[in-house]
This record gives C-alpha cells, sequence and structure tokens, in this order.
C-alpha cells in the first residue's frame, strides 16, 4: 500500500522540521547556562562556647547515621569504634583528594549531600576549593580548644604527619646510601627513585611549593654541600631547581604509596630505588615482605610533615553526629587507628606514638620541613604553576 | 453535488481539530517519532553543547589568570590547551598516540578478523560452531581484562609494586614491552578484533560462491576474483568495521591507563582524566570536544567513501549456494592457527588473571604462595579498604547489586526504545522524519566513550529547568548508558522490523484495535528476538562499561567496573583482578545467552 505526499503532508512535515529546528536550537540555548555555582562564599569558623557534650550526643544519637571521608583507610577502623560507643551507624570510606573534592562540590551543588564529614591531608584544596566556596566548615569544639594550638585550629588540623625517604637496608646495612637531598638528583639514582605521582598525591605538589618558599635557601646551602660549589642556575631559587632536576632524573612515578614501598623494599633486588612515602608504610612493611627504614640522616630534612584536615560538609546530613566524630577523633581514643600508622595528634593532651614512627624519625621539628597551613591559599594558587612545571620537566 | 472532500473542507474549525485528534489518537506513530527524535536530539546534542560552553567560559578559581568574570566567556582554556607550554603534553602528544594507536588497531584487528573470518565461513575448517562463539569472547570480556592480564605477566621494577610473572622467574621484560604503546595496541587489538570478525564474517556468509564460480569460469585468476568481486561486497562491512573501532579506540579509557600513565605515555582519553582528577572543568571540556571532533571526522570520511556503495544490497539471500574451500596441506596450520588465536586471546587471559587472584606473590609457585583468601577470606591483612575476599565483601556485593540493577534497566529501557525506533523508522519511511530518526539514533558514535561521561557531567551537574541535578543518581548512570547503546537497539529493532509487513497491523486496525494494543498485542510478540538482541546486547555492553561511568560513579553508586579500577588504584591487585573475572563471567552468561537467541542478532546489533 502506497501513500502518495500530497501538498498537505508537505506542509505538515515542514512545520515538523521547523518544529524540531526550534526545539533544539532551545535545547542548545538551555544547555549553554554555566555548570559552576559558588554557594556562600565565606570561611565559616564555628568554635561554640556553648558546646555541651552531652547534648550533641543525644541529638547525634537521634540522627541515627553518619559518613565520613578519608585518605586513610584507618577510618573504617575508626568508624567501627564509633559506632560501638555511641550506638550511631558509622560508615567510613577511603578516597583520595580530588575524589573527595568533586564529591562534596557536586552534592552540595545538588542539594543531595550524603557525606557529613571530611579528613583530607590537601590543605590547599581544602582551603582553596571548598572552604573559600562555602562547601565545608571548620569547626572546634570548645572543650578541646585551649589544647589545640592556633595554627592547627583555622583550619582544624586533626594530625600531623610524615613523608620521608627510605632505603632497602637489607642491600644497604650500613645506613642510608645518600646523606644529602640532592643526591636525590643525582645521576646515580636517575630513575631509582620512587615516589606516588604528584598529580595523584597533590601533597607532593604543596611539598615542592614549600621548598621553593622556606626551603629555598637551606637548599642552598645543602647544595654547597653536596657539590662543594655555590648553585648556579636559572631557575628563581634552589627550591625550583631542585625540583626541575627531580622531576628530569627520571623518577619511578607510581600510582600508589605501597607501590613505591614494594619497590624500595622487595626482597631479592640488587638495586633497589629510594622512594619517598608515608610513615605508614614502615609498619606495614613486614607483612608486605618488605624490607624498609628511613634516611636518617639527610640534610637538610629527612621528608616534610603535614597536617591532616578535618571539616564538616554543609548541609550534612547529620551535623550532630558529625560534631560528635570531630570531638571523638581528637580524643586519645578517636585518633588511635590512626595514630598506629605514626604521627601526633593536634590535641595536645593526646601523647603522641613515637613508637609507631619509623626508627630513626625522632623529632618532627627539626628534621621535617612543614607545610605551613597558614601557606594552604599560596599552595593552592601555585598549584597550578607548579604542577606545569613539573609535567614540562619530567618529560 | 458536494464530495464527501468538499464537506470536509466545509466543517466547522472544532470538529475537524476533533477529527484530526481522534485520527492522531488512532495513528499516533508520527507524533511519538518527533516526540522520540527531538528527545534523542536533547539527549546527544544538549551534553555536547554544556560541555564546549564549560570549555569557554571562566570557572572558579581562573579569573585572575583568565581575565574575565566567572561565566564569562574566554579562550583562556582553549589556548591553554591548544598552544601553551604545557600544550604538547596535555593534547599533541596524547593525540598522535591515540591516532597511531587506534590506526594500528584498526588495521590489526581488520586483518586478523577479516582473515578469521574468512577461514572460518569459507573453508572446510572443522569446529566452526564452537570458533563462531569463541571469537567473540574477546569482545565480552572488558576492554581493560587484557590489560591486566599483560600486567600480571610483564610488569617490570618501572612501576614498584609487586613483580610480574616473568620478572619473578627471572626475565626481565624491556619498558617498551611492558608498558606503553606496544602493550596498549596489542591489547585494544585482541578486544576489538571480534567488531571485524563477526561484519566480515556476516559479509563473507551473504555473498553467493556462484558469482565468484561464474569468474573463475570466465577465466580470473584469484586475485582478480578478490579484487573485483569479494572486494567490493565487503567493502561497506569493512568500513563499518573501520569506523567502530577507530571510534571505541578513541574513546577506551582502562587499557591505556594502566598501561600507558606508568611511563607517561598518554592518550587523549587519560589526557581528558587527568584533567578531570585535577578539578580542571575547563580543560577537561576542550579536550573532550576535541576527541568528539576526531570522532566525527572519521564518521564523515567513512559516509563519505562508502557514498556509492550503499546504494546497493549485498545479493544472495535466495539459492545463495555456499562451497567452502578444502583446505587440504594447509588445514593443520589453519586449525592451530585459529585455536591458537583463541588460546591467547581467552584462554590465557582468563588463566593468568585466575592465577594471580590466588597467588600471594606473583609467579612463585610453591604451595604456600597459594591461597583462596583474595576470594573467601574474613580478613585480609593490610588491605584495609576491602579487608573481607571478594565474595564476603560488602562492598563488592553492593557493587554487584548496583551493576546488576542499573545494568537491567538500561538493557530494558534500550530494548523498548530500541524497537519503538525501528517501528517507527520502518514505518514512518515514507515520511522526511524516518531518516532524521535514523540517523539521530546513530549519533551516540559520535561521542566516544569517556568524552560521553565528560559531557554528561557538564550538562547534569546543575538542575536545568524540570529536571534535577543528576550528579551522584543511579539515574545519571542508566542515562548515559541507554543513550550510548542506544545504536546497538535500534540497530537490532530496525532490521527486525524490516522483516514485519503492515498487514498485522492492518488487520488489527480493521478490527478496531487501538495504537497500544497494537503495540503491545501484534508487534511485541512477533519481534521477541529483535527486541531480546535489543535487551541483551546493551546488558552486556553496559556491564562491562568503565570509560563512559568512570568519572560519573560515586562511592554510593559505584559499579563493578569502577570498583575494579578503584582496587587498582590502592594496588590490590589480586581483588582488581578478581573483580574483572566476575565481571566477565557475567558478560559471559549473557553472551551464550544471546547466542541461544539466535546468532543473528549479535551480528544485527553491531550493524552487520
Amino acid at each position: 500500500m502506497s501513500i502518495d505526499v500530497t501538498s498537505r503532508d508537505r506542509r505538515r512535515l515542514r512545520r515538523v522540521g521547523l518544529a524540531t529546528t526550534i526545539t533544539t536550537i532551545s535545547a542548545l540555548l538551555a544547555a549553554c547556562s554555566t555548570s559552576d555555582q559558588a554557594p556562600s562564599a565565606e570561611i565559616d569558623q564555628v568554635s561554640d562556647t556553648t558546646f555541651d557534650l552531652a547534648e550533641v550526643t543525644k541529638a547525634a544519637k537521634e540522627e541515627g547515621e553518619i559518613n565520613v571521608y578519608n585518605n586513610s583507610s584507618s577510618v573504617e577502623d575508626v568508624a567501627a569504634n564509633y559506632s560501638e560507643k555511641f550506638g550511631i551507624d558509622a560508615t567510613g570510606t577511603k578516597a583520595g583528594v580530588s575524589e573527595m573534592v568533586e564529591k562534596v562540590t557536586r552534592e552540595v551543588d545538588a542539594g543531595r549531600v550524603t557525606v557529613s564529614v571530611i579528613q583530607i591531608e590537601d590543605g590547599a584544596a581544602l582551603e582553596g576549593q571548598l572552604l573559600g566556596r562555602g562547601y565545608v566548615e571548620s569547626w572546634v569544639p570548645s572543650d578541646l580548644a585551649p589544647k589545640i594550638d592556633p595554627e592547627n585550629s583555622d583550619p582544624l588540623a586533626y594530625i600531623w604527619r610524615a613523608l620521608t625517604v627510605a632505603y632497602n637496608p637489607d642491600v644497604y646495612p650500613e645506613g642510608c646510601p645518600i646523606s644529602n637531598m640532592w643526591e636525590l638528583t643525582d645521576p646515580k639514582w636517575k630513575g631509582h627513585v620512587a615516589f606516588q605521582d604528584p598529580r595523584l598525591k597533590t601533597n607532593l605538589l604543596n611539598w615542592f611549593i614549600e621548598l621553593t618558599e622556606s626551603g629555598a635557601k637551606p637548599l642552598e646551602a645543602a647544595y654547597k654541600d653536596y657539590a662543594g660549589e655555590p648553585l648556579d642556575s636559572e631557575e628563581d631559587n634552589a627550591g625550583w631547581e631542585f625540583v626541575a632536576r627531580l622531576a628530569a632524573n627520571d623518577p619511578i612515578l607510581t600510582d600508589s604509596d605501597s607501590d613505591a614501598a614494594a619497590a624500595t623494599g622487595a626482597a631479592g633486588q640488587e638495586n633497589p630505588p629510594l622512594s619517598i612515602l608515608s610513615s605508614a608504610k614502615y609498619n606495614d612493611a613486614e607483612s608486605d615482605g618488605n624490607s624498609l627504614a628511613v634516611c636518617k640522616n639527610l640534610k637538610p630534612w629527612i621528608g616534610v610533615a603535614y597536617p591532616k584536615y578535618m571539616a564538616i560538609v554543609k548541609d550534612a546530613p547529620a551535623p550532630n553526629a558529625a560534631k560528635l566524630w570531630v570531638h571523638y577523633v581528637l580524643t586519645k581514643e578517636g585518633i588511635a587507628p590512626e595514630l598506629e600508622d605514626g604521627g601526633y595528634s593536634a590535641n595536645t593532651g593526646v601523647p603522641p606514638a613515637t613508637e609507631n614512627d619509623p626508627k630513626g624519625l625522632t623529632d618532627f621539628d627539626s628534621q621535617l620541613l612543614r607545610l605551613d597551613p597558614d601557606h594552604n591559599l599560596m599552595y593552592w594558587d601555585r598549584r597550578q604553576s607548579m604542577s606545569d612545571f613539573w609535567q614540562v620537566n619530567v618529560d | 453535488m458536494p464530495t464527501a472532500v468538499d464537506e470536509q473542507r466545509t466543517r466547522p474549525t472544532k470538529s475537524r481539530i476533533r477529527y484530526r485528534l481522534t485520527v492522531a489518537g488512532r495513528e499516533p506513530t508520527l507524533l511519538i517519532g518527533i516526540i522520540l527524535t527531538v528527545l534523542l536530539l536533547y539527549l546527544v546534542v544538549a551534553p555536547i553543547a554544556a560541555m564546549l560552553s564549560d570549555g569557554f567560559r571562566v570557572h572558579y578559581g581562573d579569573e585572575e589568570i583568565a581575565g574575565a568574570r566567572i561565566g564569562e566567556a574566554t579562550l583562556y582554556y582553549a589556548d591553554r590547551v591548544f598552544s601553551s607550554p604545557i600544550s604538547q603534553i596535555m593534547l599533541w602528544e596524547p593525540l598522535v598516540n591515540t591516532l597511531v594507536a587506534a590506526v594500528s588497531v584498526t588495521i590489526l584487528g581488520l586483518s586478523l578478523g577479516g582473515g578469521l573470518a574468512w577461514l572460518v565461513t569459507r573453508t572446510d575448517l572443522p569446529g566452526k560452531r564452537w570458533l563462531g562463539t569463541a571469537l567473540i569472547i574477546p569482545y565480552m570480556l572488558p576492554s581493560w581484562t587484557f590489560a591486566l592480564a599483560w600486567l600480571a605477566v610483564f610488569k617490570n621494577r618501572r612501576v614498584g609494586g609487586q613483580a610480574g610473572l616473568l620478572e619473578t622467574i627471572g626475565f626481565t621484560p624491556p619498558d617498551w614491552l611492558a608498558y606503553g604503546r606496544v602493550p596498549i595496541i596489542v591489547c585494544l587489538t585482541m578486544h576489538y578484533f571480534p567488531f571485524a570478525f563477526l561484519l566480515v564474517s556476516n559479509a563473507l556468509r551473504r555473498i553467493d560462491s556462484q558469482l565468484e564460480e561464474s569468474a573463475r569460469i570466465l577465466g580470473a585468476p584469484r586475485w582478480v576474483i578478490a579484487r573485483r568481486i569479494i572486494g567490493p561486497l565487503l567493502l561497506p562491512a569493512l568500513m563499518s568495521g573501520v569506523l567502530l573501532t577507530f571510534s571505541r579506540v578513541i574513546g577506551t579509557f582502562g587499557t591505556p591507563y594502566l598501561l600507558g600513565l606508568p611511563v607517561n605515555h598518554t592518550l587523549l582519553s587519560t589526557s581528558l582524566y587527568q584533567s578531570f582528577r585535577q578539578g580542571a572543568p575547563g580543560t577537561m571540556a576542550v579536550i573532550a570536544a576535541v576527541i568528539v571532533a576526531v570522532g566525527v571526522s572519521i564518521l564523515i570520511a567513512d559516509t563519505w567513501l562508502l557514498r556509492e556503495h550503499r546504494k546497493f544490497v549485498t545479493v544472495g539471500t535466495k539459492g545463495a549456494m555456499h562451497r567452502p574451500l578444502t583446505l587440504r596441506g594447509l588445514r593443520m596450520p589453519a586449525i592451530g592457527s585459529v585455536w591458537g588465536v583463541v588460546a591467547l586471546t581467552v584462554v590465557v587471559p582468563a588463566a593468568v588473571l585466575l592465577l594471580s587472584t590466588i597467588s600471594r606473590v606473583p609467579g612463585r609457585f610453591n604451595a604456600d604462595n597459594f591461597t583462596l583468601d583474595f576470594w573467601i577470606a574474613d580478613h585480609i591483612s593490610h588491605q584495609d579498604a576491602l579487608p573481607q575476599g571478594l565474595l564476603r565483601s560488602p562492598e563488592m556485593l553492593s557493587a554487584t547489586w548496583n551493576t546488576l540493577r542499573i545494568v537491567v534497566i538500561t538493557a530494558v529501557v534500550c530494548g523498548i526504545v530500541g524497537l519503538l525506533i525501528g517501528y517507527l523508522v520502518v514505518r514512518l519511511a515514507h515520511s522526511r522524519l524516518s531518516p532524521v530518526l535514523r540517523q539521530v539514533s546513530f549519533l551516540p558514535y559520535l561521542v566516544p566513550g569517556i568524552a560521553f561521561a565528560a559531557a554528561y557531567l557538564s550538562l547534569f551537574a546543575v538542575a536545568r529547568g524540570p529536571i534535577p541535578a543528576l550528579y551522584g543518581t543511579m539515574f545519571l548512570l542508566i542515562l548515559v548508558l541507554v543513550v550510548q547503546h542506544i545504536p546497538y537497539s535500534s540497530r537490532a529493532g530496525i532490521s527486525g522490523m524490516m522483516q514485519l509487513g503492515r498487514e498485522p497491523e492492518e488487520a488489527a486496525q480493521i478490527c478496531g484495535a487501538g495504537w497500544f494494543s497494537r503495540i503491545g498485542r501484534i508487534v511485541i510478540p512477533i519481534q521477541k528476538g529483535a527486541l531480546a538482541a535489543g535487551v541483551i546486547l546493551p546488558f552486556i555492553s553496559s556491564v562491562k562499561e568503565l570509560s563512559a561511568v568512570i568519572m560519573l560513579a560515586t562511592p554510593g553508586t559505584e559499579l563493578l567496573t569502577t570498583l575494579s579500577l578503584r582496587l587498582n588504584d590502592y594496588a590490590y591487585t589480586q581483588a582488581a583482578n578478581g573483580v574483572v573475572l566476575v565481571i566477565a563471567v557475567i558478560a559471559l552468561v549473557f553472551t551464550w545467552l544471546a547466542q541461544r537467541i539466535g546468532r543473528g542478532s549479535l551480528d544485527s546489533g553491531l550493524g552487520g
């Protein structure tokens, strides 16, 4: 059965075509509105003087459940302890920095928040992407506030950890084969320095930036010890030169700390690389089958100390449980799982777990370069240029 | 005497409208066609528009460096991607790497797939039925299965972590073999050659061997026959294969991520992902636009090359004779090579992955190294983020549940919409809407995997009119997967509907059946096969989909595929490999089901 296309049909089809075109154009226009949204842009630092633990606990129990994100997998143990202690169903999830930021911003934008607390190691991302735009709030419980140093209060840093340079003591029983940080850039160690890719572990970028700030002078002095002559470089200072040379020395960039730890520590190697790792890896070393030790005499530093921050998400589904969590993690019991990996709590009332730090790391202040919480916004401003600088020099 | 037509023209407006509405209610095909076309156009064009808009407007944090306020138009991101000191690393090198990989995989895949197709359809090779199924399996596995298996064997100290099998035994693979261009090309070829195999074997089966024999009788040598008879008849299938393989390779994410990043060998998809990870939506959008542009130019090239060939139909449906070629002396080598391919692309990767999931340290073959812990243990030390064995882990179970839920809904929606599109395209064949709808339903081909996710992320990150922000919801994943797989199910629907005449429907119409009861009681029961194909293909494809969902799945809506990659990021290699095996098993079970329903269904879905 055939259909003749009459003039009426043609007119109808022309109208159809016009309708389709109009709809498409309006769809395009509708899609063109920007997907950027910024809620209130104020750093909301609430320190209740009326904080009442009992009241908050009661309100938290009524909320019934809480979701927390942390860069470290110890959060699952903390969540289990919290659940047991307070009878609130707590779920701790390990997530990377960028994943955390992405999730929080998109959830708040969509008005569908599921996470209540984040524990994040990249202060620059926290202040630059989250705090400054009002996606999270930093809150310090008033009963513990006196025990927390001002530099750790705004935003709240709850624990200090370390990244240190490691070597394989089985292959080098006399001790660390290097004594100066500049040796990491030496041709002798070309292709033999392993660490997590700075694009993934953004804290390394913060470290590099700090090296170009407070680290420049000590690095310059250390260079004289290393090379016997003053540093002659085209870069702005010794810090930039160090980063450029480290990048150009063909480092082994891994997906995770564990991969770097295994690169250095795995048994049966003749020429294992050095690596730059978090303290947690030393304690895991034995059961992972790795052999690791800290280069405890490295000049000018054996690594970098950085704080981890804790913040409550805006419009959190369980704000009271969140406050209870923050309070809990600042206590000795709450921080215990995370302290198993070394470091010290920002609550000066909690004794540092020095026995969990890698042997040789005895004094955070003198042995490590510190990532200053006051510098977070500066780190964020320079994030892209340092990332570009690193990538250009790695290739 | 006034005729019925005159009467119609002189009737008052109100009853004319009522008449038109009644007719439309009985035969709403055109209306539904218009609605569907507009909806599909929106679902493909709008995300791309949103993505482009993201690429050319200032985002938060970049006001200073772009010299404009948030939301204002800017070329800063385009400049950064195309002509800044970082462009070489961000765009140009990845572009070259992507094109090299795509061209190589296409050539190798077509040669391998085409050669195997000829061997299986045109010779007297034994075991053809098994081969037909076995040679499709590599495509049914998740695309990065081969990458994981490759790493399990060839990984060297370069990336730290545990050594691969070879290195533990004593041979250290060189960097160029373990990572980068060579393994990416090899693994992608292993995954995509079934496209060519299916398409070419389908086309070969339709070629009447009498054509070749007439030429032989006339004295043409074999190579002339191949060039002037078989070649042109195969060309549409080959070109389809080129298009499919090329566009899949430029959008694929898993394999380049696993094999390329350790040596800084970046493809466009991994470069896009890096921009995403660094929270740079502007550059992400520009790179996605480049990927789409490459996809579109391939489509245009393909259409232009085939402009003549689309005008004829491959002959040989009735009375076709197929005389298989006897292999004689070459029989054993042929059998060996074909089954060798099966071994290399199916058996070896599966065995390697399975072995890795039961070994503590890869490559050590002493008894205490083997363990079922990673599958069934209550607590695995130092695997803090996934402390239980896979079969007992709540994360794994919830990911499986999420995957099945989302994929089943996707598949059913795809099947129904595909059949509907088929119905509309065939029934409206006289109107100008039909080719439009047909083309629109193939548009998602233009947007390679990961660019799709980027586009949808841009579009649905915020509320748009009545549609709420979809980020973090199951619905977003379902939407992306459905739109991505519409081309497959609509192809199945169209080819199914082409075989159904109007008569049954017209008879029902005469009996007074409305549109919905005609569809429900006549079309759908007859089209069970096409519907099944339209459901099963998207199911299999979505179950193993990674590129389109990697940026959209959140820890609440985690899928098996994203879980596998995340576990790999945490260096829980055994668990990551185990999850991939689970995905493969699910996909294979449903592939077997699809084969039971009929071989033709798979081909029609792939566009033969």
